[in-house]
């Protein structure tokens, strides 16, 4: 029914960016019961080449650690697109004392995961296990960051892969249009570079590039580890210690965080056909739209609930011109509004019916009516995304990169409750209202 | 004395039941059934201040005629749009925000067609009412009804391009010759186009019953006081004359369809030349009638994914078949309602021979000596490898427990396939599994039984090889062929 493919694109769930959106002047607040509540569950600790590690106590048996590597796209050149990804995938590939089938047979007998993801700010490699498995899964873990071993027929087999995958998100019209949907925005910024493999980087990337890459990945003063489980006293000690041997000799490079400029919305739409995309069309409308520092984002955000909800009534329900159509934001540093629609039956009529929604945001009486409500929907979604290990880490790692301290989720459910009808009309006629530029690309079969 | 024993033993009898309520095995599940037969589980966990609900009904696909194929699924579609207190889709939308619930869906699977939200736990009352009201009264408005076909066409339409649809269709066309339709909860468009409300009222009168229905809440909540809030709003809730579901059963098809083996060469434009992937599926025991035979099913599949088994090792160990690791092979059994099917996969480096000979070699060795090593001694299918298990179904409960979401989305695709007695007794039935119920378990469903296989290659090494392809029988499938109705 309501389908979620949204998040085929890079919208990331729309609104668990919103989640991670902070506001780095504001200082930890204790007027906040819920920030209150929680933030004693938190420890901090530095490793002795000062790699931050950020504890959170859970009452799970699940332990969740996640090293996070800082940089991102900025720092990669557009002809090695893909290789951290690719690198990380390598480095979970077999280390030192541990080879891949060693590890391959652990997997079987504990059940635990070992993952790798990439992104246009940073990458992350993390582990998660039941508690009784830690120390070994742990030494494993240590043994893929410290120790890879990087060999080139798994770097063969993994290149190949990655070809086929290129090949299937050019033929996949969704995730055509997340390619171009990346190339439009970006092309002319310091992400310019893509997270993923292209056409041309997928058949220029070397093993010496992979692992003069891996030199530049292990600098202490890009790194970060977070880890959620239930450890105190003794054994958080222990954890510590555990984690200064396996990381805290990790020695320090020249890294600087990139510099990241505003990204630019003037552009011109683009179509592609992909006749796989049949009768169909998957379109989405970039706009720009503050960022997770900017004191109007949660009012914006909240704004586009409520064009959401236009959006489903007039634009489906009414005009049965589409499966699927949404709002969000594309995350990062530098972040992009986006309207997403997909699987466009009408493909006359759909910008004249989005346009007309966007004219059709309520009045002050009728956003007060209502505003209630989306903050409850708001608060919903923080406290769903927090429900697991994962989700938690999820929640840390993103306040610490993009607001520099680790509890700034926290806050957020009181931003939300503090955000009047005024702040949410404001935003929206700043953000999106009539005369917003919004530039459209659009994947179609005919 | 007697008369009075004989009071009190009624007087219990009565309590047994009006009340079939109890604790499982399962720390902090619960289960209830009202007297209309209405399913209730509730699982406690206070991690966040949230109650997860969901109301499943036991039908979809694998409970459809060919002449309503696909009315499920629009069925689901429908529930939005308006019942007796929620007039129109406006009123229904207003209701789940003044909830506060940020994302809610309803799917439709082969077994079950099932709709879920979240809510803050102190409006689980109202979370309940909400899906009351939509799954008791819809009002199937006659414009909306036609409004909501458009929608539902291009979902399907657009699907019927997608590669995986495509093969699952020609898939289940060919293993399940007799009623394909009951494994395709999307239909045929002219099905959809030519559908009416009457269609769908019969639907409500025989699967949307309380009697072939389950709720199942979780989260921060309390099991009786859910269990008296569910009492209070659905206790009413009737069965009619033709009501299905309790312990009606349906029709499991032919579990020997094929003469032979089918082939089929895919041309899927997904694949980029570089791999080529090997898929083949047999016939497997479905949960109505076979549910002894899904246990050792179960293990084999738990065994199958050794990568120092006899299965794993032997397929990297070939040189022709080039298949980079143990990542890359794999087999498995889906437990279904009336649709159990056995997989076996591979993806192969396109490197050395062609895709034909790997295929060809492929099932040959797994139809002969891979599957001949499964009953023999020191491959990884002993008793001492089946024990190993039990400790898997631990671990995975940790984890399927850590969200009540995660946990009853799990039971609820079970109830719908295989009842809750299946998924509550599931773990101490797996631990009954001996090498002799495996081997059993393979005499039945995989020795020489036939099946499906299929080759997924790129479009151009198809061009260029076809003719080795039809020289050794795989026949061409593609979206002019896969769907049933064609």
């Amino acid at each position: 029914m309501k389908n979620n493919c949204l998040k085929n694109l890079i919208i990331a769930l729309s609104f668990l960016a919103i989640i991670f959106a902070g506001c780095a002047s504001t200082k930890a607040s204790d007027e906040d019961p819920y920030y209150k509540s929680n933030i004693g569950e938190f420890s901090t600790h530095t490793l002795s080449n000062k790699i931050p590690v950020v504890v959170k106590k859970s009452g799970s048996q699940i332990v969740v650690v996640r090293v996070v590597f800082e940089g991102g796209t900025p720092l990669i050149a557009p002809e090695k697109a893909g290789i951290e990804g690719l690198l990380l995938n390598l480095m979970l590939h077999g280390g030192r004392e541990y080879s891949y089938e060693e590890i391959q047979k652990m997997q079987y007998d504990k059940t635990f995961t070992l993952n790798s993801s990439s992104g246009k700010d940073y990458s992350v490699m993390g582990l998660k296990c039941i508690k009784k498995d830690f120390d070994s899964v742990f030494s494993v873990f240590s043994d893929a960051v410290n120790s890879p071993l990087l060999e080139q027929p798994d770097f063969d087999k993994f290149i190949l892969q990655e070809k086929d995958g290129v090949q299937r998100s050019l033929s996949d019209p969704s995730e055509q249009l997340s390619i171009e949907l990346y190339k439009t925005l970006y092309d002319d910024s310091s992400y310019k570079t893509s997270p993923d493999f292209t056409e041309q980087s997928v058949n220029s990337v070397t093993l010496e590039d992979v692992k003069a890459h891996y030199k530049k990945l292990m600098d202490s003063n890009r790194i970060k580890i977070v880890v959620v489980g239930n450890f105190e006293g003794e054994e958080l000690q222990n954890l510590i210690a555990k984690l200064d041997g396996a990381f805290g000799s990790i020695p320090a490079g020249g890294y600087k965080k990139p510099a990241t400029g505003r990204l630019n919305f003037n552009k011109a739409d683009k179509t592609i056909i992909n006749p796989n995309a049949g009768s169909s069309a998957y379109s989405a409308g970039l706009f720009y739209c503050p960022n997770r520092y900017d004191k109007d984002y949660v009012a914006f955000a909240i704004s586009l609930m409520y064009l959401d909800d236009i959006f489903f009534s007039h634009v489906r329900e009414e005009g049965g011109a589409v499966y699927s159509i949404g709002s969000g934001v594309l995350s990062g540093r530098n972040m992009a509004g986006v309207i997403s629609a997909y699987k466009i039956s009408d493909k006359e009529n759909i910008r004249r019916l989005i346009s007309e929604s966007i004219a059709m945001f309520p009045d002050k009486k009728g956003v007060e009516a209502k505003l209630d409500q989306y903050k409850n929907k708001y608060i919903t979604t923080l406290f769903d995304s927090g429900q697991n290990a994962a989700g938690v880490a999820a929640n840390i790692v993103t306040s610490l990169e993009y607001s520099d301290f680790y509890g700034t989720y926290l806050k957020r459910s009181k931003q939300v409750q503090d955000v009047s009808a005024k702040d949410v009309i404001d935003a929206y006629k700043k953000y999106v209202g009539d005369g917003t530029k919004i530039f459209w690309v659009t994947v179609t079969g005919d | 004395m007697k008369k009075r024993i004989f009071v009190e033993l009624l007087f219990l009898c009565a309590l047994v039941h009006f009340t079939f309520a109890q604790a499982t095995p399962i720390e902090g599940l619960f289960r209830y059934r009202l007297d209309n037969g209405l399913e209730l589980f509730i699982m406690e966990n206070d991690s966040a201040p949230l109650a997860y609900i969901e109301i499943a009904i036991r039908g979809g696909a694998v409970t459809q005629t060919k002449e309503n194929c696909g009315l499920f699924h629009l069925y689901e579609h429908m529930m939005f749009k308006g019942n007796e207190k929620y007039t129109n889709q406006k009123a229904c939308t207003e209701a789940l925000n003044k909830m506060g619930v940020s994302d809610w869906n309803g799917t439709t699977g082969i077994d079950r067609v099932n709709y879920f939200f979240t809510v803050p736990s102190s409006l689980v009352y109202d979370g309940l009412e909400y899906w009351s009201y939509a799954i008791r009264t819809p009002l199937m408005d006659r414009e909306e009804f036609e409004k909501e076909k458009n929608v539902v066409l291009a979902e399907i339409s657009g699907g019927q391009s997608e590669s995986g649809r495509i093969f699952a269709a020609g898939l289940f066309k060919t293993l399940f010759p007799e009623s394909p339709w009951r494994l395709d909860s999307s239909g045929a468009l002219s099905t959809i186009k030519n559908s009416t409300v009457e269609q769908l009222r019969q639907i409500q009168k025989e699967y949307y019953v309380p009697q072939n229905t389950a709720l199942f809440v979780g989260g921060d909540v309390k099991h009786d006081e859910v269990y008296s809030i569910v009492k209070k709003i659905y206790g009413s809730w009737e069965n009619g004359p033709q009501a299905k579901g309790g312990s009606v059963k349906v029709s499991t098809p032919d579990k020997a369809p094929l003469k032979n083996d089918v082939k089929y060469v895919f041309a899927d434009d997904r694949m980029g030349g570089n791999i080529i992937q090997f898929v083949y599926y047999l016939r497997g025991p479905d949960a109505e009638t076979d549910a002894v035979d899904t246990y050792p099913a179960d293990v084999w599949a738990y065994l199958l994914a050794n990568p120092s088994g006899s299965f794993l090792q032997s397929l990297t160990a070939d040189k022709d078949l080039m298949i980079p690791d143990a990542d890359y092979a794999g087999g498995g059994y889906s437990t279904m309602r009336a649709s159990g099917m056995i997989n076996f996969s591979a993806a192969m480096l396109n490197q050395g021979s062609s895709a034909v000979q790997k295929g060809e070699k492929l099932l040959k060795m797994l139809k002969g000596p891979v599957l001949e090593n499964m009953y023999k001694s020191g491959t990884g299918f002993e008793n001492e490898n089946i024990l190993k298990v039990k400790q898997t179904l631990e671990d995975s409960r940790i984890y399927s427990m850590e969200t009540a979401q995660k946990f009853l989305s799990s039971l609820s695709a079970t109830w719908a396939s295989s009842g809750a007695d299946y998924f509550i007794e599931y773990d101490s039935n797996i631990q009954k599994v001996q090498k002799t119920d495996i081997s059993k378990y393979l005499d039945k469903y995989v020795r020489d039984k036939n099946g499906v296989a299929v080759l997924f290659v790129s479009p151009s090494y198809f061009e260029e090889n076809k003719n080795e392809f039809d020289k050794y029988g795989w026949k061409v499938l593609n979206k002019d062929n896969a769907f049933w109705w064609q």
